[in-house]
């Protein structure tokens, strides 16, 4: 762990920094947002942000939207969902995934065939077809967003934990667990689990800029959180609209996105050379989004 | 060969009626499908009369094996909206989906090929760092925010480019680019590493002490064996770029499958959703299926594995 901690370097320390940013940001937002993110002042509507030198609008960094909501506090605000919903999503996604992705590399046979090709089915379905084809049935929703990327994204979990379990099973320490009479459960939860929790830790830091990034574009397409909760995706759906005019209603919260989701990459990117990338484990996890789309 | 060719076809074919079963399961799975068609507060007696009328009374299985057989003979609903089947209705518009993920791709090849050559043989050159900042932004920026930024800029500010619709090769322009960013970002990023890998084998240091010219040792000898993960890779890419067309096509109002789709979540139309997302899932199998064909015939071992 020490040795992990010395080997952060500049692009590391850039993604703990944006990362950390944005997650203060969700946490602290009622204290340091400047304005009630669903206030609405009319009088103030669709004005620039308040450096420009035409019409800037005293008070509001970032500029307002047509609600004459403030831009800043709403991008603030906006942090919550994408986090919350990334979180929530990856831990449901990874628990089941890794389960699978054990038993499959574990049990082999006939398990491993039937799980491994539902995979390559899941592989088939872009993401964002899964999400519409759920989103449209059980309506849009934080809760249903984080079941769609459940169900979907899983697999880059399993595909994973499946080759690392593959390999760790053939070697000495696991063939003495079986010998010296070590239970199923314990071998897997207790010996095999433990192994290969780092590589898993990087697919799921990058999963996590993943799951911001179509978050983000669910929520553009009206199919994320609804409108009151400022999301950065829903941000931007309005911006499109008001392009013409508004442009600070588009930039601010595409780089907001663009900035959390490269603290999420860079950290991914760091814990994967963290991992001697000379090892299988390395090598299995050099591309782990191979498959993924957005 | 043949036995290859026969086990991958027989796996396209299990692909394919797993994404149909999942298609059905998440319908059935997520609620009551009446739900879709009835207003909220419509009276029991004709929610009920409505799910016998559908078959939706019957047992699981049952109604899968229907929806199978339907799904066999081409016919994957009717559209509410536009009262017409869902199937032809996608299909109608698929070739303008294709074009666009195909000039994506394209294009995507056209700029990462060469970029991620020549950022593995100028290493730590400038272009080396041109290429890792493009893909920095290319795999972090939201598609849709990188759309709307070009037609800001090339659209309101320049009035260069119109800024939405189909038909013309101006207005393919800024869809494809948007679509292909991603898709150049994750092609270069491979090709620089298994160039990387390759130009440090004993057959190119050969090559060159044969006194062969440096373009003839790159394309001939080098990129010809860091081929194969690009090759999977493009495939992969291809098929992304079907499902990236669902959100750049609604930036661009490009009349393709993905806004028909998301025009369709929006009115609550099923049909079409679950049309669409067949259509382009098994578009995306067949895909791979000539991607591991073509891989089978760059590299021979895989056939007989």
């Amino acid at each position: 762990m020490l040795r992990m901690l010395a080997s952060i370097d500049t692009k590391a320390a850039v993604g703990f920094g944006l990362v950390a940013i944005v997650a203060l940001c969700a946490i602290l937002a009622p204290w340091i947002s400047p304005y009630d993110p669903n206030a609405q002042d009319l009088l103030n509507s669709v004005a620039p942000p308040a450096w420009v030198s035409h019409g800037g609008a005293a008070g509001h960094l970032l500029g307002t939207d047509r609600l004459g909501q403030d831009v800043l506090s709403r991008i603030i605000y906006g942090s919550r969902v994408s986090l919350v919903a990334a979180f929530a999503a990856v831990i449901a996604s990874g628990a089941i995934g890794i389960l699978l992705g054990l038993v499959a590399g574990y049990f082999g046979g006939w398990v491993a065939t039937s799980i491994m090709r539902l995979v390559d089915i899941m592989l088939a379905i872009p993401f964002i077809l899964i999400a519409l084809v759920f989103m449209t049935v059980s309506g849009p929703s934080l809760t249903n967003l984080v079941i769609a990327f459940a169900i979907a994204r899983w697999v880059q979990f399993t595909r994973i934990a499946y080759g690392l379990v593959l390999e760790l099973r053939e070697r000495e320490f696991i063939s003495a667990c079986i010998t010296f009479g070590v239970s199923k459960f314990d071998i897997l939860f207790r010996h095999i689990l433990i192994n290969i929790a780092g590589p898993l830790l990087v697919v799921a830091t990058l999963e996590l800029g993943f799951v911001i990034l179509i978050e983000a574009g669910l929520s553009f397409l009206g199919l994320g959180t609804p409108p009151e909760i400022p999301s950065w995706g829903g941000m931007l759906q309005e911006g499109r609209a008001l392009i013409n005019v508004a442009w600070w209603l588009t930039t601010f919260p595409g780089i907001a996105i663009m900035l959390t989701v490269v603290g999420f990459n860079f950290i991914g990117d760091w814990l994967r050379d963290s991992f001697d990338p000379r090892t299988d484990i390395g090598r299995s996890l050099a591309d782990p989004m191979v498959g993924s789309e957005r | 060969m043949i036995s290859f060719l026969l086990r991958r076809l027989w796996q396209f074919v299990i692909v394919v009626i797993g994404v149909i079963t999942i298609v059905f399961l998440l319908q059935h799975l997520s609620g009551d499908p009446t739900n879709l068609l009835l207003p909220i507060d419509s009276p029991a007696e004709v929610r009920t009369e409505l799910r016998h009328q559908l078959g939706l009374d019957q047992p699981l299985v049952v109604q899968y094996f229907k929806f199978l057989g339907d799904v066999a003979q081409g016919n994957l609903g009717t559209s509410y909206r536009f009262r017409q089947p869902a199937l032809e209705l996608v299909l109608e518009r698929f070739p303008a989906t294709l074009l666009l993920a195909g000039a994506a791709l394209l294009l995507s090849l056209l700029v990462a090929l060469p970029l991620g050559i020549l950022a593995a043989v100028y290493r730590n050159s400038w272009i080396d760092t041109l290429a890792t900042g493009i893909s920095l932004v290319g795999q972090a920026a939201p598609v849709y925010w990188i759309g709307l930024l070009f037609i800001l800029l090339f659209s309101v500010q320049l009035h260069w480019l119109p800024t939405m619709g189909g038909g013309s090769l101006a207005a393919l322009i800024m869809p494809a680019t948007t679509l292909a960013l991603y898709s150049i970002a994750r092609i270069m990023r491979l090709t620089r590493s298994a160039m990387l890998d390759v130009l440090h084998q004993d057959y190119i240091r050969m090559a060159r002490a044969k006194g062969l010219s440096e373009p003839l040792v790159l394309i001939k000898h080098a990129l010809r064996n860091a081929a194969i993960p690009i090759v999977t890779i493009i495939g992969l890419q291809f098929g992304g770029l079907l499902g990236g067309a669902v959100i750049t096509e609604t930036v661009f109002a490009w009349p393709g499958v993905g806004r028909l789709a998301v025009n369709a979540v929006s009115q609550r139309d099923f049909p079409i959703v679950q049309a669409a997302t067949v259509v382009i899932a098994v578009a995306f199998s067949l895909i791979n299926l000539v991607v591991d064909l073509l891989y089978a015939f760059l590299n021979p071992r895989v056939r007989l594995e």
